[in-house]
């Protein structure tokens, strides 16, 4: 989540993954002091639509705000009405002012003004003084189903087991299933049921893989219920047995985690929390098997899965999935610090082939905490080729406070033998710090957004470092590897450069290997503009195209990061004008397209495609340019 | 579904009086091992004798001592626990949709016998089958019968509760509550057999306040809307007066139970049987017209310093079913001024309550908690209903033991709390106990309560039992206490390592161990035939015949067996008179376990 201030569901994690597109789910919560001025005669009349068919949807739930002002202040307007049975709606008595729009409806997506596609981009609704308008018509996509049953090798129903489906989508130029997610959570998901059957009925149109996954979890037994009021500890439990379903936090406080092993090896205990697939026993010597992570109809990766394509309201009811146990090994060892000494119990992760592309946070093989000692078993680990890491995001947080800050990255090769005694060594963490500079009339003022710089993967692959500028200056930890330092957009401002030890870095790529602390962030208040008009064949404005942005050289079609400046989209306004705001200078390609056509258009070779019929401009520095581009029809 | 359980005629083959040994155990005990081996096999019930795979298998040993073990059978049914403890072991049979079966029970649900196993013995023949879970479905659709998709859906059991020996709902399994799909459906399985509700809640569970209602517009106001849209002017600022009608009409969903109602004393129970799947348990939901209720809370002085935070739960004799449903009501917050408000509150009868908490700002001392009630009858219409703070009570609280005294860390692991009877086992609890034993719970609204102790640490939970409760002098141990306005109370709880009990071996007529009975010592005082009494306890022998009961306070107690029991049906009082009759008299002596074989006659 690139958004500073979203709910987290669990204590912030600030090593978090960018998103590409921000979820426009909820209006901005942050507003000013006051009431609107003018008359409040104003009047918005309106219709909520299926965008498939154009039919009215009937009694859909129609609400409005006024997202400048506070929403708490009785004199900022709000309102929430139930639409006709033809689908319309009004809100009168309105000051002039930008309105936040949403329809919703139990079954369908999307909904709010502006949107073209389900998680297309919205828009504000003007109105201005005393102004009645009719048109403002919201749409909404019925949602989409995909259905089937899980079986195990005999054939018999798995029962109460997660499965989930994964948007494909591109990121930085490579395809990336679940790309809205950083755990598997918030993905859109289910649980089979006695008959194995599960059906995922709440999918916006697109394109998915369907996958079960299946995580083991080894704990110490001596860590077994003992960590009542251990609260690092505490956390260390819940790193390593999170992903294991999302009923974690009440399987924790409620009943003894001893109470959900199914098998013990010595001092170790494997766990079976809720939604897990219980592996068949060990043979009286040890002998394990287990499933493995299964992608839709029998793959052990997202890219190697079937790709199911669904359009809105369209069901697949005929997904079944059989799984298959491999064996397995159990794989121990030690962990210790740079000093020497055993770190207290950390949660550690063994991430496999199942999560590339993939959120490694719920996607791993295994997980399991070390003893005080720093031993560590984990068992049920088939063979393949594994990154063992730390599962404690909280990196950044354990620096703060002055803890060691300590990561493991490392490669283990997993055969048909146990491994006994694996030395895994801990690293301290890298120091990223640096300094923030406005270059303007007047400085910033009060925030009214969270203001900070995040550090991207060029592919998104890896969680971001991120911290907020507090009184001109940043510091985070990172781990080493490479990052794009991609400052946060700023209301009224643009990004002029970004420096390390002098360098001009700016939207590029840094390999970190050492601490890095000389950042310098500058910020200006000049603001480039490109912007235009859209017309159709007809030659009349378009009110429902996207105009796009990207760059003209194709080296730059990859390995860009998540939040990019020179990747852009822009629904049209009313009056049919697009505006880019501080493209940074370079060659780029524009193009204008029917906003529903606009899904995934960062794919490669949709770029390609696009490239055809896009026009090629330039930009320089803080310059502000008109264009006005002409509808493409690319279906 | 109650079947009526048979009262086995008892005879008393021995009688005498023995102080059990004390067992020392510690928690966090390295895994002991051992010799014996408890092996067997597991079926689904039926005429297949189809073996169980994958069923969970789990051992816990009846004192708590000795970490519990859990294995999975395999392909054929089979599991074995080796290298075990000699001991006196649990076993239960865990598998997803299907009832969860404890070794010797008579059916699902029920509790079972416990093994013994000495050192070195081989049980290699332990049988034991588990029953398919039974199902309910259907589908969720609204008054014009189109499929509502994201719907909850809880299947919930008339059940009694485990603490307050109520009537009660219960989730009866975690396959029992489900969201609709796409076409409006449910589908609750894993269901152990007896009378169900269903209950549909389309609004989110949170149970906040703040869902805001909807107003509802008719086509003809969206008409006006439009004409008034067309003629009216679009010069800004023109003057415009828009002639379109606001009605005060507020609406939301309200929570139903099958097959549509609101009011859960109107729905439509649903028998089901043993592994029975009932399809078409359809539900309409629909929009009821809602209100608010506000007012502003006084308090004597008229400052308001504290935080108040409001209650508004359903009232009217099912309040504890509600809860159990999960229908706890709204909360709020009261504004600085005082004022408060619920908005789309559906219409019924409902109780009120304000508390304070917090205050004392700059480091002042938290001042005594206040409080507040009133029922609240609401019907469509805006109510107004004012309250008036009153002082809470205050309960200081100290633990004493006899015998030994218990290690500081033990001592952690002990809570007190009060129990609200009807309230569906919310509890109010205590601060830390201190070393020196001592605790309070402040700002209690006057009302009845029942008093309880509890420890985290299984072992010392075994070992430390509740000898005495009282409260200024009245008793708190076996019936729930009134906590009067303006009358603090000094609660004393004495624990004892030196139990009072009763114990014995259970054998039939030949003189075997007898391990099908479910064997009830209870009062012979009808006063504590109450629910939750410590004077009523319910035992199932071990596979030698051998039962035991500690921490029953001394005095005249009835010994019965019986062959089958619901959970929590021992605080039925008319199944008491009825088997008190066939039952021997036992008198139990202070810190005594006393010894009393039991023989099938009649």
């Amino acid at each position: 989540m690139s958004l500073p201030g979203r709910p987290h569901r669990l204590a912030p994690l600030v090593f978090v993954l960018a998103l590409t597109i921000q979820l426009a789910a909820s209006p901005p919560q942050i507003g000013i002091q006051g009431a609107p001025p003018g008359p409040r005669t104003g009047l918005i009349v309106g219709q909520v639509v299926e965008a498939a068919t154009g039919a009215p949807v009937p009694e859909a739930i129609v609400s409005l705000t006024l997202p400048k002002y506070l929403q708490d202040l009785p004199t900022t307007p709000k309102g929430r009405v139930m639409a006709d049975s033809e689908g319309r709606y009004f809100f009168s008595d309105l000051p002039a002012g930008d309105y936040y729009l949403r329809a919703s409806k139990k079954g369908y997506a999307g909904g709010i003004y502006g949107q073209r596609r389900a998680s297309g981009e919205t828009q504000l609704f003007t109105l201005g003084e005393a102004e009645r308008r009719t048109d403002a018509r919201l749409m909404l996509w019925k949602y989409a189903a995909i259905g089937g049953t899980v079986v195990d090798e005999v054939g018999e129903p798995v029962v109460d087991v997660a499965v989930y489906a994964l948007s494909r989508d591109f990121i930085a130029g490579r395809p990336r299933f679940g790309k809205m997610i950083t755990q598997p959570w918030a993905a859109p998901t289910t649980t089979t049921d006695d008959r194995g059957m599960f059906r995922i009925s709440q999918l916006p149109p697109g394109s998915y893989v369907i996958v079960v996954p299946s995580t083991q979890t080894t704990v110490p037994v001596t860590v077994l219920g003992t960590y009542a009021g251990n609260s690092s500890l505490l956390n260390e439990v819940v790193s390593a047995t999170m992903p294991n379903g999302g009923y974690w936090r009440a399987e924790m406080e409620e009943t003894p985690l001893g109470r959900s092993r199914t098998q013990q090896v010595g001092d170790f205990a494997m766990l079976t929390m809720n939604r897990v697939l219980i592996p068949p026993p060990a043979t009286p010597s040890g002998r394990m098997a287990v499933y493995k992570t299964t992608y839709y109809p029998a793959a052990t990766t997202a890219r190697a899965a079937a790709v199911i394509t669904v359009k809105s309201g369209e069901e697949r009811a005929d997904v079944n999935v059989s799984l298959r146990p491999v064996p397995a090994v159990r794989v121990s060892g030690r962990l210790v610090t740079p000093s020497g000494t055993p770190p207290a119990p950390t949660s550690i992760r063994l991430v496999g082939e199942s999560a590339t592309d993939v959120a490694d946070a719920g996607f791993e093989t295994v997980t399991g905490i070390s003893d005080p000692s720093g031993r560590f078993t984990l068992l049920g680990v088939p063979a393949g080729e594994y990154v063992l890491k730390h599962a404690n995001t909280r990196l950044a947080i354990a620096a703060r406070q002055g803890l060691p800050a300590l990561w493991l990255n490392q490669r283990v090769t997993v055969g048909s033998r146990d491994i006994d005694d694996l030395s895994v060594e801990l690293r301290p963490v890298l120091r990223v710090e640096g300094r923030v500079e406005f270059r303007g009339q007047s400085p910033p003022g009060r925030a009214s957004a969270p203001r900070g710089i995040s550090f991207e993967p060029p592919f998104g692959d890896q969680s971001s470092p991120a911290a907020e500028y507090i009184d001109g200056s940043f510091a985070t930890v990172a781990t080493p590897g490479q990052y794009i330092a991609r400052p946060w957009e700023l209301s009224g401002w643009s990004v002029q450069s970004v420096t390390l030890d002098g360098k001009n870095i700016t939207d590029s790529v840094i390999d970190l290997q050492g601490d890095a602390t000389s950042f310098v962030v500058v910020y200006t208040d000049r603001r480039a503009i490109l912007s235009g008009t859209v017309n159709d064949a007809r030659g009349e404005l378009s009110t429902d195209a996207v105009a796009l942005a990207f760059p003209a050289d194709r080296e730059r079609w990859a390995g860009y990061g998540t939040n990019p400046r020179t990747f852009k989209s822009k629904s049209v306004s009313r009056a049919g004008v697009y505006a880019f705001e501080n493209l940074p200078a370079g060659e780029y390609f524009l193009v204008a397209i029917d906003g529903a056509d606009a899904d995934g258009w960062t794919d490669p070779e949709t770029l390609a495609l696009l490239a055809a019929w896009a026009t090629r401009v330039t930009v320089a520095a803080e310059e502000s340019k008109t264009l006005d581009l002409t509808l493409k029809a690319i279906r | 579904m109650i079947v009526r359980p048979h009262v086995a005629i008892v005879v008393a083959i021995a009688c005498g009086a023995a102080a059990a040994a004390q067992q020392p155990v510690r928690d966090n005990a390295p895994v002991p091992n051992g010799t014996a081996t408890i092996a067997g096999n597991i079926l689904v019930s039926g005429e297949t004798k189809q073996p169980a795979r994958r069923v969970r298998v789990t051992l816990n040993d009846v004192t708590g001592a000795i970490p519990g073990r859990t294995t999975t059978t395999d392909d054929a049914g089979a599991f074995a626990f080796r290298g075990l403890p000699a001991g006196r072991y649990q076993l239960k049979a865990i598998k997803k949709a299907y009832l969860t079966a404890s070794f010797g029970a008579p059916r699902p649900e029920r509790p079972g016998t416990p093994i013994v196993v000495k050192d070195g013995e081989q049980i290699t023949d332990v049988a034991m089958a588990i029953a398919r879970g039974g199902v309910i479905s259907g589908s969720v659709r609204d008054e014009r019968g189109r499929p509502v998709p994201g719907v909850t859906v809880r299947v919930l059991r008339f059940a009694y509760n485990a603490t307050t020996g109520e009537r009660t709902l219960v989730a009866p399994s975690s396959g029992s509550t489900n969201t609709t799909d796409d076409r409006g459906d449910y589908r609750a399985y894993g269901l152990p057999p007896g009378g169900y509700v269903v209950l549909a809640n389309p609004l989110p569970t949170s149970g906040r306040s703040d869902t805001p209602d909807i107003r509802p517009l008719t086509p003809a106001e969206v008409q006006q809307a439009l004409q008034a849209a067309r003629t009216g002017s679009s010069v800004p600022g023109a003057p415009a007066t828009v002639a379109v009608p606001t009605t005060n009409v507020r609406v939301n969903y309200a929570p139903v139970f099958h097959p549509g109602v609101t009011d859960i004393s109107a729905a439509t129970p649903i028998a089901l049987g043993l592994s029975e799947e009932r399809a078409g348990v359809d539900l309409t939901i629909q929009y009821v017209a809602t209100a608010t209720v506000s007012g502003t809370i006084g308090v004597p002085d008229g400052i308001l310093p504290q935080i108040v935070r409001l209650t508004l739960v359903p009232a009217g004799g099912q309040t504890e079913l509600l809860a159990g449903a999960g229908l706890r009501g709204a909360t709020a917050q009261a504004g600085s001024d005082g004022s408060y408000m619920f908005s789309g509150v559906a219409p019924g009868l409902y109780t009120l309550k304000a508390i304070t908490t917090g205050g004392g700002r700059g480091g002042a001392p938290t001042p005594p908690a206040l409080w507040a009630d009133a029922d609240v009858t609401v019907s469509g219409q805006n109510v107004t209903a004012p309250l008036t703070l009153q002082p809470g009570v205050n309960i200081t609280g100290h633990a004493v033991f006899e015998g030994s005294q218990p290690a500081p860390a033990e001592l952690k692991t002990l809570s007190f709390a009060i129990v609200q009877p009807g309230s569906g086992g919310l509890r109010k609890t205590s601060t830390a106990v201190d070393p020196e034993g001592r605790f309070t719970i402040t700002g209690v609204t006057p009302d009845t309560y029942q008093f309880e102790a509890a420890w985290t640490s299984p072992v010392a939970s075994a070992r430390w039992l509740v000898k005495s409760s009282t409260a200024n002098g009245r008793d708190a141990f076996d019936v729930p206490l009134r906590v009067n306005p303006g009358e603090p109370l000094d609660w004393t709880i004495t624990f004892t390592d030196k139990p009072t009990g009763v114990g014995g071996v259970l054998q039939d007529r030949a003189g075997r161990a007898a391990t099908d009975y479910f064997i009830l010592v209870f009062s012979t005082d009808r006063r504590y035939w109450t629910p939750g009494s410590r004077r009523i306890r319910m035992m199932r022998p071990a596979t030698d015949g051998a039962f035991s009961a500690k921490g029953l306070p001394a005095g005249d107690y009835f010994l019965a067996a019986l062959t089958d029991l619901e959970p929590g049906e021992w605080n039925d009082p008319t199944l008491l008179e009825r088997i008190a009759g066939s039952a021997i008299k036992v008198t139990l002596r202070d810190g005594e376990m006393t010894t009393q074989d039991l023989r099938i006659g009649g």
